[in-house]
């Protein structure tokens, strides 16, 4: 009789035990997940970079605002760039010039019209006031970012 | 045999316990996640708003540096003189008559970018992109995209 009570108490505490033990795998685990989660997010900086990319344009072809050179030589020399991953179109009045990846302006306009894609590009338009001459001038720019294995 | 019944109770209680612990560690689990997502979370939003916010800010001020080197022939004590455009903002505080055409200027320049374009003697730093021009008084030209 004895023996058979001191068995159940020993599984009784052995079920105790485990439940304790469950409870401390779930903090545990739930800390490590919540972290985890926090630090391994992808940051999407292409809207950013695309940003940078247009302002080294300015600086490159108008530096201070005051047009210098607006050929297709000065932005190459200005800064690296892939091809594949890039779609840069600047337009000052009636000279264009394109560089890159054109498919990545048609994923743009895709996004515009909200057509389903799994991954667009990162897309920036901006307009800038530069001085060709004394006279004031309109510089567009439009900017198109892949990478969307290196910077998404 | 009556031992052996309370026991049972005994962890039965410890067991129902337990569990409502874990009930509330897994609740506040949840809470802190939801907390600090709110707080430091949605990095994919502010991302968004420094990129917006710095190409609005690059716009404003490269366009506004262009055109404060601007030229402009104007007549100044009936004599025909070239000046740029930060020049003709110092004229403007002295006589308002030039301020008509300082307004006439940045209109014709920033009204296709739908910037607005004032001047001010504020030293605080406002939105939109600001440069001083030198002088005896505190004078800020301000450009930012109207809202």
């Amino acid at each position: 009789m004895m023996k058979k009570t001191n068995k159940k108490a020993q599984l009784g505490h052995a079920t105790t035990w485990l439940h304790k033990f469950f409870i401390l795998v779930l903090v545990i685990g739930g800390i490590i997940a919540i972290v985890t989660m926090h630090y391994s997010k992808q940051y999407d900086v292409r809207d950013v970079e695309a940003s940078v990319v247009a302002r080294n344009i300015v600086e490159c072809v108008a530096p201070g605002g005051i047009l210098k050179e607006f050929n297709e030589e000065t932005i190459r020399n200005c800064f690296p760039f892939n091809e594949e991953e890039i779609y840069m179109n600047i337009t000052l009045e009636n000279d264009n010039l394109v560089f890159g990846n054109d498919f990545l302006a048609t994923l743009c306009k895709a996004e515009g019209k909200k057509v389903k894609v799994e991954y667009y590009p990162a897309c920036l338009e901006e307009r800038y006031y530069v001085l060709e001459n004394d006279e004031g001038k309109t510089l567009n720019l439009f900017i198109a970012i892949k990478k969307i294995g290196k910077n998404l | 045999m009556q031992t052996i019944i309370k026991n049972k109770k005994a962890q039965a209680g410890e067991l129902l316990q337990d569990t409502v612990g874990l009930v509330i560690i897994a609740l506040l689990l949840i809470i802190f996640l939801v907390i600090s997502s709110s707080l430091w979370g949605f990095p994919k939003k502010e991302l968004e708003t420094l990129a917006t916010e710095h190409s609005i800010h690059n716009q404003e001020h490269l366009s506004l540096q262009a055109w404060l080197q601007k030229s402009i022939e104007i007549e100044i004590d009936g004599e025909n003189q070239k000046i740029t455009m930060a020049d003709l903002i110092r004229l403007s505080k002295i006589n308002p008559y030039y301020k008509e055409i300082l307004d006439q200027e940045a209109s014709y320049a920033f009204d296709i970018y739908n910037y607005e374009f004032e001047t001010s003697n504020k030293k605080e730093i406002e939105m939109g992109s600001s440069f001083y021009i030198p002088s005896n008084e505190t004078i800020k030209v301000n450009l930012e995209i109207k809202k």
